[in-house]
């Protein structure tokens, strides 16, 4: 296998702030007053002030990069863009601002993302739906008008087509799926922050549960929850004369399937964005998969951390679900998974909440959930028709 | 097995800014199923574009397909609605003879890898796509069941 050497002719990058509000399922605030409270938090943990900042990374919806540099009293915006990868965009943007840093475009870039993931599906909630949502794309065409007449009313529907076809080509098992909320859920038991923080969860629950969308039932599908979370990323150079213990990123990229405006006419059916992604990513980093720590994985449905387990290179097609149990995945097995419980037991801020726990698990400052070997750990993205993204963090040598 | 009978969904009629409103009209008007077909390599894709996804040609439009089919997915999808009420609906994803995977509605589910034909359902002048199951019109199948 061939390790192409990481190109230092850029600046190193590092994130030196994280900053999570509690998750909610009915917030009394809109999204954007979360991220604001999101973002003050990762300053406060980083040490710096609103001078420092020069970049902003925000979610596509919800709010702007004015609105959020108003309220934050951000002066001087140099760098700021939106990353349009569905739920792959807090990770996406992530790798982007490590670019922009990298390059020199900017010095401190705030990643921000927030949404009233609870309260935009529900009526009965305190701050009642925000005005403002996700910004509509293509694939909201595609999902209104060719989906949703068959009776497709969400992601875990219409992912159920690609699912089914995963598991009649692989023979996937309902055990294998369930591993991976299983997990979840045990470790969000370690994580005060976890929505399930105390809600045991045996197979057998995962079994009983009841059917969504065949054969996701509900204990595979994500926590609704309204929260924000926001990291700060700046050169290393840079972060080594700030308060708190730096994290590098060591690489990042994002992929797109081909098409990737629908799911169900792709050349390569399982060919999902994160399989093009992560070779650049680990090329990057000059690594490969396999040595990796722990995996902070995108888990918006069971059957989906399987695909990316696939894509990332860390087993075949298809054997994602036997590989997960052989080689394990909880906190002393080899490849730990979502050690803060994930989409699927902690709470939803597009996996930035998974980028804050690589973060602390880097740091060694992950409480009861530190694992003992925490050197490097990988963080994915998956979004819309499944798009990826993935950064590569390691412990600052 | 969920106790819940299986029904078609709600049809409701087309928005005003419906993107692919030439689709299902023509659907309705021709009583077929239709894609989109490229002049110029005589490719076959779905859903519609300004250009054909193998060749690059703007030289595209909607024609109308056989309507058989094979299974290549499927979904069962399940609701509860705000009133309490719970609905179950079965969608199938079927590979056309001339190539595209269409969405059908169905009343069962039928495995992936058996063959289906799917016809259409006019209402609010929109064409509905529901397959049925080739052992349904009296066929045998050739394929045998998937899943």
């Amino acid at each position: 296998v061939v390790r192409p050497l990481p190109d230092r002719s850029l600046r190193r990058t590092a994130i030196v702030g994280i900053g999570e509000t509690g998750f909610f399922r009915g917030a009394d605030r809109p999204p954007v007053a979360l991220m604001l409270d999101a973002a003050e938090l990762a300053m406060r943990d980083a040490g710096v002030s609103h001078t420092d900042i020069d970049g902003i990374i925000g979610p596509p919806g919800f709010t702007t990069c004015d609105e959020l540099a108003a309220n934050l009293r951000i002066d001087d915006v140099r760098f700021a863009v939106t990353v349009h990868l569905g739920g792959a965009s807090a990770v996406g943007a992530v790798h982007v601002a490590s670019m922009a840093v990298a390059a020199g475009e900017a010095d401190c870039v705030l990643v921000v993302f927030g949404w009233d993931g609870y309260s935009a599906y529900r009526s009965d909630n305190p701050a009642g739906r925000a005005r403002r949502g996700l910004a509509l794309t293509a694939i909201d065409d595609t999902m209104r008008e060719l989906y949703a007449p068959v009776g497709a009313h969400g992601a875990a529907s219409f992912y159920a087509w690609l699912i089914n076809r995963y598991v009649h080509e692989f023979g996937i098992e309902p055990e294998h799926a369930g591993n991976i909320a299983v997990t979840s859920r045990a470790h969000a038991h370690l994580n005060p922050l976890a929505v399930m923080a105390n809600r045991p969860m045996t197979m057998d629950d995962y079994l009983a549960s009841r059917m969504v969308a065949e054969p996701m039932r509900l204990l595979d599908c994500c926590l609704e929850t309204d929260a924000a979370a926001a990291v700060l990323v700046t050169s290393l150079d840079r972060a080594r004369s700030m308060s708190s213990t730096p994290v590098e990123i060591l690489g990042g990229a994002t992929g797109r399937p081909s098409p990737g405006d629908e799911l169900l006419n792709r050349h390569v059916p399982f060919r999902i964005g994160l399989a093009k992604a992560a070779p650049r990513a680990f090329a990057q980093a000059g690594l490969l998969p396999h040595e990796v720590d722990f995996l902070q994985i995108y888990d918006c449905f069971t059957y989906v951390v399987l695909l990316q387990l696939e894509a990332l290179g860390l087993c075949g097609q298809g054997e994602a679900g036997d590989f997960a149990w052989d080689v394990g995945i909880g906190r002393s097995g080899r490849y730990p998974l979502n050690t803060h419980g994930g989409l699927l037991s902690q709470g939803h801020t597009w996996a930035l909440n998974h980028v804050a726990e690589a973060v602390r698990q880097l740091r060694g400052s992950a409480g009861d959930a530190q694992l003992d070997r925490a050197d490097v750990g990988v963080v994915t993205g998956w979004g819309d028709f499944g798009d990826g993204s993935l950064v590569i963090l390691g412990r600052a040598a | 097995m969920s106790e819940i009978e299986i029904t078609a969904p709600q049809r409701r009629a087309l928005r005003d800014d419906a993107v692919h409103a030439d689709v299902v009209r023509m659907s309705a008007e021709r009583n077929a199923p239709v894609a989109q077909r490229c002049r110029a390599c005589d490719g076959w894709q779905f859903p519609p574009r300004l250009r054909c996804g193998a060749c690059g040609s703007a030289s595209v439009e909607l024609d109308v397909v056989s309507g058989r089919g094979t299974v290549w997915s499927f979904g069962v999808s399940e609701h509860r609605r705000r009133s309490g009420e719970r609905t179950r609906h079965v969608s199938i994803v079927v590979e056309c003879e001339e190539g595209p995977r269409l969405l059908a509605t169905a009343l069962e589910v039928v495995p992936i890898g058996d063959r289906v034909q799917m016809h259409v359902e006019v209402e609010h002048g929109v064409g509905f796509l529901v397959a049925v199951a080739e052992r349904g019109l009296g066929v045998a199948s050739s394929t045998g069941s998937g899943s």
